[in-house]
């Protein structure tokens, strides 16, 4: 084949060409530690990256939603914690007060300190969480219980997805805790206490002695609940939070660049080019008549 | 004896002709040997029979170019499919740029718009979480409408791009037909219109970058018949025009304009040259951009709004639907806004499922998390994944358009070298044909004195 001059040219700068565009390339990787950035680097990898973005995405979004569920859960769980003491020692009042030795001066005494325990139970089932009051079921804008201890909460449930389509109440009943609907009413019990003290009905005392027990095994069945979901929220909030970081890893397995690797193509590319500049050079300062 | 040495002066001035011309066509050659189109000459000698006066000498009989019909038309050939996907390759990096940028996607709005709703199921009755979840929602409708108004501008540029091939095209064109005229004119000069021929090449080949070209020869004129866009677009000296319109779909319309003024319609044929990758990346690649983009949008804003328009706002109404867009998928990115009902108030963004469970439910807000995974009904996947096979599928288009150049300028280069190694110039052989002739007119003229110094001596004999 007739070798011309446009052929050494052409030839050069193509080559020339193909180096600059490697040496760009290879930058381009280095130096962003980015395999894929653009759809058309490869489609498959960056679709599966998009896909993998999205589910990471939406997984950290859960796994907050059940923390940030998980966090009213525990002010809640310790509510009720605390609620379960006021009964503990409304009960403990009650037997004391029962005993035969004691006078109704005494007695009345007591009753100042159930009317405490009321009010403090009262104050516990209105406690507020990140999301509002936690015993108001959905409503959760206005105190669930009203300084007359009637319950205007109601017994809607608020979930939490822990996976797409399966998901967790994250919320508590007030009413099985504080009302009828649990089996007692602790508020009525109190009372019913704190009037038995004042008169001195040492039957109403004796028989108060049952009914702050079973407001309290109510409370503690329903904080036995509360700490089951949270122990739920936290360990799906844990799963979620681990797939979101497998998720990553995988995303950033189809989209990032090792760096080994993309160094050393860099330095390849870059001797190449300059290889290829000497060359290009030399057949460019042709021809053979200036040799 | 004097008429012999007077025959042999004669030749050795022939020769001397001869050789000069040859110098000559090789100073030419070395002059253009990087001209574009240029193809190399040669002299023809001959040597001229003496008969019946004694001995023969040299005659140039014509000057040829080393011109290759068959290599030339693989050039054009594979020139106009290598300019069909540069243009193609441009247009679909730009429609990959509006779809699928590297940051603030439609698929990131779509995800961002998911993230703010799972904080709304956490805490449903939160106006900065509810604010938070309009402002995404904006974000949204806006980056779909703002991709579709790119799209659709990238279509107006494609068919001004395209108007302005044409015309270029069409300056061309009238150079070429000109050039067939003056070629026939020079057909029988001594180079046959060499020149006229390189610079024809060089156009047709221009023409074949923008449409795509075809040529035959017309061996008793000279004159090369132009096909482009299947159909004749040179005939001699009659030329057409080429006119890029729109058709009454919006897509190009490509026709030639006959002398007389006749219209044919080539469109469907023009799939060479720049014309050929700027139809198919307009009318073929944007427009499925377009339709996959709208298709999307309706389904992400009608599943929304299903699952938006059967919660409770904090008012305890019901039945407002989020985003507001066209009736059908065609225009749905486009028109895509916040429903004028919701936006601005984010207490009417639904989370409750029922008014009884306002404003802690969240029944709602589960729905439309839901939504986001849920398979949307023209795709059959979930809206982020739509979004990934939609750029995908444009990332696919782009790389395998940038595999056919790479294909392509690998064939043209190897015709290419094929097309230089026989009608370029090179110049080492022009170096050698250089002294050749040198040297071959230097012993002419060597031939011319000793001739002269033997009549000399011959006259001096006779005195």
């Amino acid at each position: 084949m007739r070798i011309t001059e446009n052929m050494r040219v052409s030839s050069a700068v193509a080559t020339q060409q193909r180096m600059a565009e490697r040496v760009q390339r290879a930058t381009e990787v280095a130096s962003s530690g980015a395999r894929v950035g653009k759809a058309s680097d490869d489609p498959s990898a960056w679709a599966t990256g998009q896909t993998h973005a999205g589910r990471s995405a939406a997984a950290k979004a859960r796994s907050k939603v059940l923390d940030r569920a998980a966090s009213d859960l525990e002010v809640a769980e310790g509510a009720l914690a605390s609620a379960v003491d006021v009964m503990a020692r409304a009960r403990a009042i009650a037997t004391q007060m029962a005993n035969g030795s004691m006078d109704a001066a005494t007695r009345k005494n007591a009753a100042i300190e159930v009317d405490a325990l009321r009010d403090q139970l009262l104050g516990l089932a209105n406690t507020q969480g990140g999301a509002g009051y936690v015993f108001g079921g959905t409503k959760t804008d206005v105190p669930p219980f009203t300084p007359g201890y009637a319950f205007v909460g109601n017994t809607g449930t608020r979930a939490a997805e822990i996976a797409p389509g399966t998901t967790l109440v994250t919320n508590l009943s007030g009413a099985r805790a504080f009302t009828t609907a649990g089996g007692r009413d602790p508020f009525a019990d109190l009372g019913a206490l704190a009037t038995a003290l004042r008169t001195n009905a040492v039957a109403g005392i004796t028989a108060a002695i049952d009914t702050t027990e079973a407001g309290r095994r109510q409370l503690s069945d329903v904080r036995s609940d509360a700490g089951l979901t949270l122990e739920r929220a936290r360990s799906a909030s844990e799963v979620l939070g681990n797939l979101a970081l497998q998720l990553d890893k995988a995303r950033a397995g189809e989209l990032e660049a090792d760096a080994a690797p993309a160094f050393t193509e860099l330095k390849n590319a870059s001797d190449a080019y300059d290889r290829s500049l000497t060359v290009t050079k030399q057949i460019l300062s042709l021809s053979s008549l200036a040799r | 004896m004097a008429s012999s040495l007077t025959a042999l002066l004669g030749i050795a001035r022939d020769g001397a002709v001869a050789q000069q011309a040859a110098l000559q066509t090789t100073g030419e050659n070395i002059a253009n040997a990087s001209t574009p189109g240029y193809v190399r000459r040669a002299v023809v000698m001959s040597a001229r029979s003496g008969f019946p006066n004694g001995p023969g000498g040299v005659d140039v009989t014509r000057t040829t170019r080393a011109f290759d019909g068959f290599v030339t038309r693989r050039v054009l050939d594979e020139q106009g499919k290598l300019s069909a996907g540069q243009s193609r390759e441009g247009a679909l990096a730009q429609i990959q740029g509006i779809v699928a940028p590297e940051t603030g996607s439609v698929g990131d709005q779509i995800e961002a718009l998911a993230v703010a709703f799972q904080q709304l199921v956490g805490f449903p009755g939160d106006l900065a979480v509810r604010g938070n979840v309009l402002s995404k929602a904006e974000s949204v409708a806006q980056t779909f409408h703002d991709t579709a108004a790119s799209l659709l501008g990238q279509r107006d540029d494609l068919f001004r791009n395209a108007q302005g091939v044409a015309s270029d095209l069409n300056q061309r064109l009238v150079a070429i037909g000109d050039l067939n005229a003056k070629i026939a004119q020079a057909k029988d000069s001594p180079d046959g219109g060499a020149g006229l021929r390189d610079q024809r090449d060089q156009l047709v080949r221009e023409v074949g970058q923008r449409i795509g070209a075809r040529v035959v020869e017309d061996p008793s004129t000279g004159a090369w018949t132009l096909f482009g866009g299947g159909t004749v677009l040179i005939d001699a000296e009659r030329v057409s025009s080429v006119d890029v319109g729109l058709d009454p779909t919006g897509n190009l319309q490509i026709q030639a304009r006959r002398p007389g003024g006749a219209l044919i319609d080539m469109t469907t044929k023009v799939v060479e040259g720049s014309l050929g990758g700027l139809r198919e990346a307009r009318d073929t690649d944007l427009v499925s951009a377009q339709t996959k983009l709208d298709a999307l949008a309706f389904d992400f804003a009608s599943s929304i709004n299903v699952a938006h328009s059967a919660g409770f706002g904090l008012d305890g109404v019901s039945g407002r639907p989020l985003f507001a867009t066209s009736a059908t998928a065609t225009g749905a990115a486009y028109a895509m806004t916040l429903d004028p009902a919701v936006a601005g108030r984010p207490g009417r963004l639904a989370a409750s499922a029922t008014a009884i469970d306002v404003p802690g439910g969240n029944g709602a807000a589960l729905s439309i998390v839901k939504t986001f995974d849920a398979n949307l009904p023209t795709s059959g996947l979930p809206p982020r994944d739509t979004f990934a096979a939609l750029g995908a599928d444009i990332g696919t288009r782009l790389s395998s358009a940038s595999a056919e150049i790479e294909l392509r300028q690998g064939t043209l280069g190897q015709v290419d070298s094929l097309r230089e190694s026989q009608s370029g110039v090179s110049v080492e052989e022009e170096m050698v044909d250089l002294t050749r002739f040198q040297r071959a007119f230097e012993a002419s003229i060597k031939v011319l004195r000793t001739v002269d110094e033997l009549l000399d001596q011959l006259i001096q004999s006779k005195r």
